[in-house]
Order: C-alpha cells, then structure tokens, then sequence
C-alpha cells in the first residue's frame, strides 16, 4: 500500500539530494585540539563591566567555562566550579565563565538563582565560542600556567567531576 | 566540512518536501530561542490529549508521533 | 424494532481503540533524570454520550549514567450512552439508537520500558498492557533516536507490534485476537536559531477481528446485523511540524498538518495552529485551534435499504465527518523542580464538515476535556 502522495515524494528526495549537492556550505568548525594555545577571548564582566581576556591569567590555571541562562547541565555545573574555585583557588586556579546569553539581563537572572564565586563575562556576540570552536553547550576547557589547552569537555555530566578534578590538580602542579 | 555538508544534506531534503527557503546553520551557543519552553516540541499534556483522542478513536485516522529534537542541544 | 438488551450497550470505545501503543520519541537525556508525572483527566460528550475519568502517572528514574526505567500506569472509567445503529426517523431523518442504561467500563493499563543512551543515539524497548472488561492488549516496542549536526537534525524510528482481544459483555471470556504492527520514521531539523520542523511517517498493519461487537446495523427490509469489518487494515499517515518563534509577538507559532489514508477508503486530513507563550514569573499560556476531516469507510453507510453484502457498518467514527475546536492552557513553574499544568479542549464534530464519503447529522455532537498535570524533575 504506497503513501499518499509516495511517487512525488520520491521524485522530490532526489530533487533535494542533487540540490544539496550544489550548496554552498558554510565552514564548519573542528573541535579545537589538547595542546593547542588558548586562542584569544576577551569579554566584559557581569558585575563591574571591565573587560577581561583570557590571556591576562597567564600563570594560574584556567577554567574556562562557556554556558547559558537556557542551558539545563549549567544548573549542575555552577555549585561544582564554586567548590572548585574554593578548594584551588589558593593554588592558582582562576576560573571564568563566560555567558554566550544574548542580554545580560538573563544572564544575571541565573546567576541569582545559581551565585558564582567565580569570574562571570558575557559575550553575546558569539565570537569567543567561536574562536574555542565549541562544540556543545555547555562546554569548558582547562588551560594550563603556560597558556595551552589541556583538557576539553562538551557537555557537563555529574560523571565528569572526578576527571575534571584530576586534570585540575595536573595542571596546577605542572611547573 | 564533512559535519555541514551533512547539515545542508539534511536540510535540503526536509525542506524541499517544504518549498520552504532559509536554512542557516546553527552554532551550539546560538540555541537560547529554541531552548525556550515555548519552543519545545514535545508538550507532555497536548501527548496526552492526543493519546486520549486516537485511544477513543474519535477519529478513524491515524496518529503519525513525534520524533524529538530541537531544544536547547546540551549535553 | 428489537429491544436492545442493556448488556449489549457497553462502551466500546476502548475496544475499537488504537492499542496503547507509545511509538513515540525517547525522552532525552537530560539533567533531571528523575521525572514524576501526574494527570487527571475528565472527557465528556453532549448529549449524555461517553463520560471518561482518566488518571494517569508515570515516572523516570535512571539506573546507572546511561539506562534509564520509564514506566506508566493509566486508570479510566468509562460511562455514558453509545450509539448502537442509526434508523429512520420522523420526517425521513435518520437517527442514532443508543443504549439506554449508563454503563461503565473500568480500564487498567500500563507500560515499562528502558532507555540506553549511547553518545548521541539512544534505544528504548517498551512492554505494555490494557485490560478491560471486554478487551485486552499487549504490546512490545522499540525505538531508536540519533542527533547529527550538533543536535540540529534528530532522526528516529520505531517498530510495535500490538496483540489484542476482542470479547463482548455477552460473552466476556470469548476473546477474538486482533494483531496490529506500526512502524514510525522521524526527522526533526533546525532551521535557524528560531524555527525548526520535524517530518513524520507512520505506518500500520492490522489483522483479525477488527469490528465493534456492539455495533449494528439497520436494514430496512428487515432485521439488524452485527457490524461486519475486513479483517485486515493498513494506515499510513504523514505529519509535518513547524515551530516557530515570533519577536514581535515575544510568542512561539506551532503549525502541524497531517494527512493519512487507509485500507477502509478513509482519507483524513488535520491542521492545528497553537500560539505559547511566555509570561513573566515562568508562567506559559497556551491556545489554538484544530481542524479535522475524514472521508467515510467504503463499507460505511448510515443505514441500509436491503441486504448489504458481507461487510458493513454504522459506526459513526468510520463515517465521513469533520470537527472543528479550540484548546487552552496554562503552565506554571511553581518551583525549579515542580510544574502544574491546566488545558481544556472543546470540539464540534460535524458531518457537514467531511472531506468525502457519507455522514448523517444525528451523529454530531460536542466534546471537551480539561486536565490537569503536576511534573517533578529531580
């Protein structure tokens, strides 16, 4: 028994795989790699507005975080960095969120509910998750004294605790 | 490359069944509209609703379901 | 005409349902895993025709980082009048017969399944179960889920295969065996960073005992026959969704047509337009509107003149017919972890408003719902 319409509906597949053939596509971003530089990212602060690059904490260990006002992993993740920032913030470890909120006021309606003791910045123009080639949300990247990618996580499980610890505590004891 | 030609392949052959144009790419920080609750696609209610209407085939009809997506994309 | 003895005149809306079969998408992983649902439900018909309660609860509850339990458990009872078969009436005007007594039907049904995710595909197997007086089910169904593209495209596809038994209050331990097979395949694609659409197609396969055992039909030269249906039906069905999100109106449109077409000559069509929005204090209204047709069975006639041949029905729900109704709702936020949700529905069915086929007047009626819904997410 054929669909309705089924002839047509075939004859119109083909139709849009040929088209497809004759797009033009948009570059599309590999994910960035473990030993690569930090690439550049600078950003106004939520509370404050100074503007602060990623590079300016060359010499502590950066937690660089990527997440949102809509993300739902974020509401997980916050308390977990704010440990983190308590526990290795003597050692060296500086992390900073970065908000990719299209207006501050939503990010800020987060951070009420969920307080950071930790750097928070917004870009909303899209540029430095861009340049981190992101490859979900949310997404964070530990950076090493020297500058240099170590460890990247898409996504943030209750799992990925443990690891990022780990890679926390290398990265700060690396000379 | 290899990930948008999928993307556009994907695209096309949804919207040419459309006649619809525009398909744009979607970065992973580009989501918050449809991450909006406005914008799910699943309403567990209207599914219940729905369920209701073909369990008591009010309608000789049948319900083709939903498939899931869109939404925020996190992981 | 006979007496119609009140014993034949039970409900038989859940024996002519579509099994509870759930082909439907796999929640995704989320970062709530834990999820309880509950759902009250009450359904009624003009004119002192069906009356349905129905509760409803199911739950989520992961087992491990990748496996989840889901499971279901839905209670209804069933009472009111139900058209037997139509006859001619004063003026040359066919009417409905119904039974007379209010009758109830209790019904019981559930489902357990569970969920795997592996990266960024997620299989899900489901059992469920129905029981009622004078029908039972069980069922078995797997389905699969994959994103692409970042998430941007969503594929799916399911299979269920459904067996039945059909019994009468007459003969209640008497069950005929129905089998049903539906195959369901799904994308859902982003288009830009405010709409997406999502395509599906299902596809179905019936066998055995399909007819209402409390249905007849009324022949004029004499005599009622027990409503006599193929013993087999396939369905097919494609439905397309667009969302989108408006700025102007700060509201998201949702646009589903559907089209399906049937072994039985029944062609139907659907359109449903709901307008949601967000209002301060995560609140979200809901309403729209949604239009129905279907062409009537080929085997379908109101009533008959003379003998008809071997299959026959007067059963008003494979008569040609349309409806038309608006729906409503309101969801609040109550906590992070705690949502309510109210919706009404109201529809006129109307055999004026069929796409084809035959229909008669006297089986048109109006019928609502309204609903409530409290969610947990941990």
């Amino acid at each position: 028994m054929r669909a309705p319409g089924g002839r047509s509906a075939a004859h119109v597949s083909v139709i849009a795989f040929a088209a497809a053939g004759a797009m033009i596509f948009t570059t599309s971003a590999w994910p960035l790699a473990n030993g690569e530089p930090a690439p550049a990212c600078s950003a106004p602060l939520l509370d404050g507005g100074r503007t602060i690059n990623v590079a300016d904490y060359r010499g502590k260990v950066v937690y660089l975080d990527f997440w949102a006002s809509w993300c739902g992993p974020c509401r997980q993740s916050f308390p977990f960095m704010n440990e983190l920032q308590r526990e290795f913030g003597g050692n060296g470890l500086q992390i900073v969120a970065v908000s990719v909120d299209k207006t501050a006021e939503d990010a800020q309606r987060f951070l009420t509910r969920y307080p950071a003791q930790f750097a928070t910045a917004l870009d909303s123009s899209g540029v430095c998750p861009a340049a981190y080639r992101l490859q979900g949300m949310p997404s964070s990247y530990v950076i090493d004294r020297k500058g240099t990618v170590r460890a990247i996580h898409a996504g943030f499980r209750d799992r990925d605790k443990a690891e990022i610890r780990q890679q926390l505590i290398d990265a700060l004891n690396a000379s | 490359m290899r990930m948008s030609r999928r993307h556009s392949l994907a695209c096309s052959a949804v919207l040419a069944l459309f006649a619809l144009a525009g398909c744009a790419t979607v970065q992973p920080w580009e989501r918050g509209t449809l991450a909006k609750p406005a914008m799910a696609i699943e309403d567990p209610v209207h599914e219940t609703t729905q369920k209701l209407r073909t369990y008591s085939a009010k309608e000789g009809g049948a319900a083709a379901t939903g498939v899931g997506g869109g939404g925020c994309g996190c992981n | 005409m006979a007496a119609i003895s009140p014993r034949l005149a039970a409900l038989t809306a859940a024996a002519m349902a579509l099994p509870g079969v759930h082909v439907r998408a796999a929640d995704a992983p989320g970062e709530n895993p834990w999820a309880v649902d509950a759902t009250h439900l009450e359904y009624s018909e003009s004119g002192h025709r069906m009356s349905v309660r129905v509760n409803q609860a199911s739950a989520n509850v992961p087992l491990g980082e990748n496996i989840q339990l889901k499971g279901n458990f839905i209670q209804d009872l069933m009472s009111g009048a139900s058209p037997i078969f139509n006859a001619p009436g004063p003026g040359g005007k066919t009417q409905q017969v119904l039974t007379g007594a209010s009758v109830f039907d209790n019904r019981k049904a559930g489902d357990i399944g569970i969920s795997a995710s592996f990266g960024d595909g997620q299989a899900t197997l489901r059992q469920g179960w129905s029981k009622e007086n004078d029908y039972k089910s069980r069922w078995n169904s797997i389905e699969g889920r994959w994103d692409l593209n970042q998430k941007s495209t969503t594929l799916a596809a399911g299979v269920a295969f459904s067996d039945d038994g059909v019994s009468s209050h007459d003969a209640p331990d008497d069950f005929q065996t129905r089998l049903k097979r539906d195959l369901f395949v799904g994308v859902t694609q982003v288009l830009n960073e405010r709409s997406l659409v999502a395509v599906s197609l299902a596809h179905s396969y019936t066998n055995g005992f399909l007819s209402d055992p409390y249905k007849l039909v009324f022949v004029q030269s004499g005599g009622l026959l027990p409503d006599a249906r193929p013993g087999h039906r396939q369905q097919t069905a494609v439905t397309a969704k667009y969302i989108t999100y408006i700025p102007a109106i700060d509201s998201a449109l949702h646009l589903t047509g559907s089209l399906s077409s049937d072994s039985w000559g029944i062609h139907s069509g659907a359109l449903e337009l709901q307008w949601k929005k967000e209002l301060p204090a995560e609140w979200l209204v809901n309403a729209g509107g949604r239009y129905y047709t279907q062409s009537s069975a080929d085997f379908y006639a109101p009533l008959y003149l003379s003998q008809p041949g071997d299959l026959h029905s007067s059963d008003y729900r494979v008569a040609g017919f349309g409806s038309i109704g608006w729906l409503a709702g309101v969801t609040k936020q109550v906590t992070p972890n705690f949502s309510v949700q109210i919706a009404a529905e109201r529809t006129y069915r109307r055999s004026a408003l069929r796409s084809g086929g035959v229909g008669i007047d006297a089986d048109n009626y109006i019928w609502g719902l309204y609903l409530v819904t409290l969610q947990a997410r941990f």
